[in-house]
Order: C-alpha cells, then sequence, then structure tokens
C-alpha cells in the first residue's frame, strides 16, 4: 500500500546491563500512514521512547536491535549504513524530545543553532539559510525573529524553547515526525499552544506524526489513532474513538479510569494494583496478569494473540477468546460510551 | 461546613526577586486564607508565583513585604529558637521533583529521620527505627526500603518517601507543591489517594499547589487562581470550575485536556489577554465566598 509511510514489524529490542538482558521492546509492530498522528501511550519503562528512538537508531551502546525491521517507504532502515541514516535523520525522520532546556545548546544563540541544521542538510548558502531560518521562527511563532535570533536558549521560556526545537525539526520538512512527550514540561496553556502548532504544521507540510505521551488527555486531542504500550509490547491499537470508547484491554481500562474528569467526585480515584513486571526476565504468559483483576488462569500460562475487532482495532487480552468468560468493562467507561452514543446520533457525522 | 480556624493568613504578601538589572515582582500583594482541614489549591501557569509563595510560608524565603500567620502568630516575628523548631515541626513541605529532592548518598531511613533527630523526637535507637518503619507503612512502601537508598526507587516509591519525610514530625499544614507532575498518570492516582486519606486519618490542612487542574479540582476544597503574580480569583473548587468569573480562569479551564476525542475535537479555547495594570483592581467578593480580582465595576 501507497498510503503507508512507515511499518514496523517484529521489531524486539533489548539492553544488556550489568543484571542481565533488559528486553524493553518485545515484538512490536505497527504501521504509520501518511498525514497521520499515532499515539503511543503507556507507564514509563513501558518501551514507547525506546521504540522510537530505534526508528531513529539513536540507541546507546548497550541496546541490540535483535529482531525486525522497520521500513520507511519500503526501504529498511536498520539496515543502512551509518552514513546513510544520518541523512535519513532530520531530513526523513525528525524528533522533537521531552526538555526544550537540554536539547538545545545553551552556548549558541538559537539563529545560529537553526541555521546550523539548514546548511547541513540543505546546500545552501548562509544568506539564504539565514533567510530561511528567519522564516521557520515565523512560522512557529516567535514574534520579532530578527532580534530574537541572536538571543540565546537561556533568554526564553519553556514553551518558547519547544516552539524553537519544531521549527529546527521543521527546517527538513520531514516525512516522519517523533514528538517525545514534547508538552509534558508545559504547563496547560503552553500545552494546548505547542499541540496547537504541531497539528497546525501537520497541515502544511504534511508530515505523519508519532506522538509520545503519558496524558490521555492530549492524546485524545491530537491522535488519529493510538497504541497502548505495557511492559515493552502494544497491547491495544485502533482508532482514538476506538480505544476512548470502547476499549477492550483491562490495562487500556485501568489507564482511562484513573484519570478524573472535571466531574469526579469519588472519595478516591482508581488506580491499577501494583507495579510493571521486571523486564530483566518478562513473565511467561500476559504480562499484565498479576495487576489484572480480570485475569483468568490461561493468563499465566500463554501470552495473549492480538485478537482483532474491527479492521483498525486489535487488542492483546484472553478476554477476548470466543472461550473466555464476558466481563464489563468499569461502569464509568461504559457512561462515557453511552454518552459518546448518544452525541455522535445528535451531531450525526456524514 | 461548620466555621473552622483559619491556620494560614496571608496577607498582602509580595515577594521580589532582585536580578542585579532589574526587579521581579514574583509574588504581587496577595491575600487568602486557608481553614484548619481544608486542602486549598493553588494552581496556575509556571511562573506565576506559586511556587514562591509556597516557600515563603515554610520560611525557605523571607518575606519583601506583608504577613503571612501562622495559627495567628506572623511569622515573620518567630526569631526565638525553640519557637522556630516548634514552627518548623508544624509545617512540612512535599517537594516537586522526587528526583532532585533526596540526598542520594543517604539510606531512605536516614532521609526520614532526619528531621526525628534534629528535634530530638527519638530517645534510642530502636525508637527511631520503629517510626521510620511505621512511616513507611503509613505511606505503603515495604519496611525493608528503609535500607536502601533512593536511585532503587521509581517516581512514585520516591514521592511517597518525600510524603513520609514530611509526615515525621507529625506535621499540621504541608505544602504540597506540584508533588504528582512528575509521575505517570497511574501513579498519580495512587498519591492523591494517599494524600487524601493521610488528611482524613492525621487532620492534616494542605496547600496544594499544582498546574493540573483536573487533579486540583479533585483534590481541593477551595482554589485560588494565580497569573503573573497576582491572586485572580479564589473560591470554592466546584463553584469556581463551575462558573468561572474571571476570564483568565475560564481560559484555563478551557485548555485542560479531557480523556475524550470528541469532546476535544469540537473544544473552543478561550484566550486570555489580561488588561494594562490598573490602580483600583484588587481582589473584591462578587459571590459569597468568591473573590475576583476586578475594579469597581466588576471589570477585569
Amino acid at each position: 500500500m501507497s498510503n503507508i509511510q512507515l511499518d514496523v514489524k517484529n521489531l524486539s529490542v533489548s539492553f544488556s546491563t550489568q543484571a542481565g538482558k533488559v528486553h524493553a521492546v518485545r515484538d512490536v509492530s505497527f504501521s504509520l500512514h501518511k498525514g497521520e498522528t499515532l499515539a503511543i501511550v503507556g507507564e514509563s519503562g513501558s518501551g514507547k521512547t525506546v521504540t522510537c528512538r530505534t526508528l531513529m537508531r539513536l540507541l546507546s551502546k548497550n541496546a541490540s536491535i535483535d529482531a525486525g525491521e522497520i521500513l520507511l517507504e519500503g526501504t529498511d532502515i536498520l539496515k543502512v549504513s551509518e552514513r546513510n541514516m544520518r541523512h535519513i535523520r532530520g531530513n526523513d525522520i525528525a524528533m522533537v524530545f521531552q526538555d526544550p532546556m537540554t536539547s538545545l545548546d545553551p552556548t549558541m544563540k538559537i539563529g545560529r543553532q537553526i541555521e546550523e541544521v539548514i546548511t547541513l542538510h540543505r546546500k545552501v548558502k548562509r544568506k539564504e539559510a539565514r533567510k530561511r531560518m528567519l522564516e521557520l521562527l515565523q512560522l512557529v511563532g516567535i514574534e520579532d525573529p530578527r532580534r530574537r535570533s541572536r538571543q540565546y536558549p537561556h533568554e526564553f521560556s519553556g514553551g518558547q524553547r519547544q516552539r524553537i526545537v519544531i521549527s529546527i525539526v521543521l527546517a527538513c520538512n520531514p516525512k516522519v515526525l517523533i514528538a517525545d512527550e514534547p508538552t509534558t514540561a508545559l504547563d496547560v496553556t503552553m500545552q494546548a499552544q505547542i499541540i496547537d502548532l504541531l497539528k497546525s504544521l501537520q497541515k502544511k507540510i504534511n508530515t505523519s506524526i508519532i506522538f509520545i505521551t503519558h496524558d490521555l488527555g492530549v492524546v485524545a486531542n491530537v491522535a488519529d489513532r493510538v497504541a497502548v504500550m505495557y511492559a515493552g509490547k502494544i497491547i491495544e491499537i485502533g482508532r482514538a474513538d476506538e480505544i476512548f470508547y470502547d476499549p477492550r484491554h483491562p490495562y487500556t481500562w485501568g489507564l482511562l479510569n484513573s484519570m478524573p474528569t472535571l466531574d469526579t467526585s469519588a472519595p478516591s480515584l482508581y488506580t491499577i494494583p501494583g507495579a510493571p513486571p521486571n523486564l530483566l526476565k518478562p513473565p511467561t504468559g500476559d504480562a499484565f496478569a498479576p495487576r489484572n483483576e480480570y485475569a483468568l488462569a490461561v493468563d499465566e500460562l500463554y501470552e495473549p494473540p492480538m485478537f482483532q475487532i474491527s479492521d483498525t482495532h486489535y487488542a492483546a487480552t484472553w478476554l477476548l477468546d470466543a472461550r473466555a468468560p464476558k466481563v464489563n468493562p468499569p461502569a464509568v467507561l461504559n457512561k462515557r460510551r453511552e454518552e459518546f452514543i448518544k452525541r455522535s446520533g445528535l451531531y450525526a457525522e456524514s | 461546613m461548620q466555621k473552622a480556624n483559619k491556620i494560614l493568613e496571608v496577607e498582602q504578601l509580595v515577594h521580589t526577586y532582585d536580578t542585579g538589572s532589574m526587579k521581579v515582582n514574583a509574588v504581587n500583594d496577595i491575600n487568602f486564607y486557608i481553614k484548619e482541614g481544608e486542602t486549598f489549591g493553588l494552581v496556575g501557569e509556571s511562573g506565576c508565583g506559586k511556587t514562591t509563595t509556597g516557600r515563603m510560608i515554610v520560611k525557605l524565603l523571607d518575606i519583601t513585604s506583608g504577613t503571612i500567620r501562622y495559627k495567628g502568630k506572623d511569622i515573620a516575628q518567630i526569631h526565638h529558637k525553640k519557637e522556630l523548631m516548634k514552627f518548623r515541626r508544624e509545617v512540612q513541605i512535599i517537594f516537586q521533583d522526587p528526583y532532585a529532592s533526596l540526598d542520594p548518598r543517604k539510606k531512605v531511613r536516614d532521609i526520614i529521620a532526619e528531621g526525628l533527630d534534629i528535634h530530638n523526637m527519638a530517645a534510642s535507637k530502636k525508637e527511631r527505627d520503629d517510626i521510620v518503619a511505621e512511616l513507611l507503612k503509613t505511606v505503603g512502601l515495604n519496611m525493608d526500603f528503609a535500607s536502601r537508598y533512593p536511585h532503587e526507587f521509581s517516581g512514585g516509591q520516591r514521592q511517597r518517601v518525600g510524603i513520609a519525610r514530611a509526615l515525621a514530625l507529625n506535621p499540621q499544614l504541608v505544602i504540597c507543591d506540584e508533588p504528582i507532575s512528575a509521575l505517570d498518570v497511574s501513579i498519580q492516582a495512587q498519591v492523591v489517594n494517599l494524600l487524601k486519606e493521610l488528611q482524613k486519618t492525621k487532620k492534616l490542612t494542605y496547600l496544594f499547589i499544582a498546574h493540573d487542574l483536573s487533579m486540583v479540582k479533585y483534590i481541593s476544597d477551595r482554589i485560588g487562581v494565580m497569573y503573573k503574580g497576582k491572586l485572580l480569583e479564589v473560591g470554592e473548587a466546584e463553584e469556581v470550575y463551575h462558573n468561572p468569573i474571571h476570564p483568565y480562569t475560564k481560559s484555563l479551564i478551557s485548555a485542560i485536556p479531557l480523556p475524550d476525542p470528541y469532546f476535544e475535537r469540537e473544544r473552543r479555547r478561550v484566550s486570555y489577554i489580561p488588561l494594562p495594570y490598573r490602580e483600583d483592581l484588587k481582589l473584591r467578593e462578587l459571590k459569597p465566598n468568591h473573590y475576583v480580582y476586578c475594579d469597581d465595576a466588576g471589570n477585569f
């Protein structure tokens, strides 16, 4: 299919540490369509950042890619030489990191930092690079770019710094943009602005975005599709409305349920009991079973395969097996689903 | 709610940071109070002065002008060693970053017991260990953790250690300075539940500082909204969220992300453009117990 921009197949990544091999990403497959936003959610340590760093081939030295392929428009970037990879980074795949404080060079004026990227990737003259730099700053909403380009990163606020990072990333019009928790360090108002900026830029240059976050509110805003990761695996993937209004995996239920809405007044919030498993020795069976109140006997023994729910919606839990007892998601989520059905009836989409 | 005593009163509080080339009023003439046993939420974007306010209350920062009264007594007037020690026991703080606020070279036991040592609250080594074990149990950590170092713990566990440390001296007022911002969603819920439960069993009063509005609304009885050093709106949590009056509060509430794609697609954010400063703007009671920063005619 020509519609697929990036295709990740059976990717496994591990790290060798003093304590042994940590299986950080275990058999992850997903595809990214042209122009869409895929959100990857999960707790810290679930493997979302490692997955995306693998896409950029920016893993630390003790990491090894044990299996899988990453097809960027048909070419496996895991087989590309480091020299060619440098060309792919930035031009084809670019990344915005979580902390805008640390991804900019504090000793270099921000105008130079942006120009550097332009001159490295495009064979243009200094003067032209400068013109493009000012355009980019304008594009991401930095006022008075001529003056501000002569300032250092510490002279900008967190939100402005993140805008500058985004402008650097956009310098080469990448086909895939990976945003690794770009708004986590920012407060709500800034967060909303950065998300709006990313969305409007996506429309302008038609990039595909992989958006990593643990904030489900942000996901609801940006994502066309959502992948939920747990213990190095994707345990549920589907369109945003499928994940939010018709989640099937108990872990997704737990995640959605532990976030208060403005109407929440229960005496205590729902929490998922226990802690994620140790990936030094991943458990046999379903990794989520020890924390799962709906766990079945089979969970202890066999890992659940991906069950298909619709054309776009898949989940890995034995609860979806034909032989499993019927389990209803928590009442809160049912209520949310009913509200959705009611509303979409009112505003029927064409 | 029956009339409770005001445990903390803040009046015309100002803090000025002098950067050398310019002076910044990080906290600029704010007034509020906290009643015994309640949770007062302070929200606002980064740089609005909420942390500075919290730090002045625990005497980690000097007050430039104005007064903070704890149990009726001006805290700037607490000089006597004995009084100061008592104040430090009763008013504790939980910090934002559980990675930076625990000494990496100390064992968890010594981190939690540091206050006990300073205030001579444990008579013997055994009593000290017992208190630490009890505190670890209270915050839901395993007692074996006492002899481990902070780096061995996850963010949520570290924040629990920070809470145990704050509780060690049986405080009455606890300043929670963004205690959950650095944590995952599922862990946030755990820590919030713990704080709520402790409040009930230990009769604590909280000042809860955060920028996550849905969590603040959930945990707080009353809320104050700060913007650029000013307190713009104060009122009951439900009231402020459902009937916000100040345009800044409206814009903040309209920006809260909700786990609901349909809502998010339809959402209209309200933007806030502050008016230039005027002399006659101050916090006025527009509705019973609902204060808004405005002028005489109710303009913002």
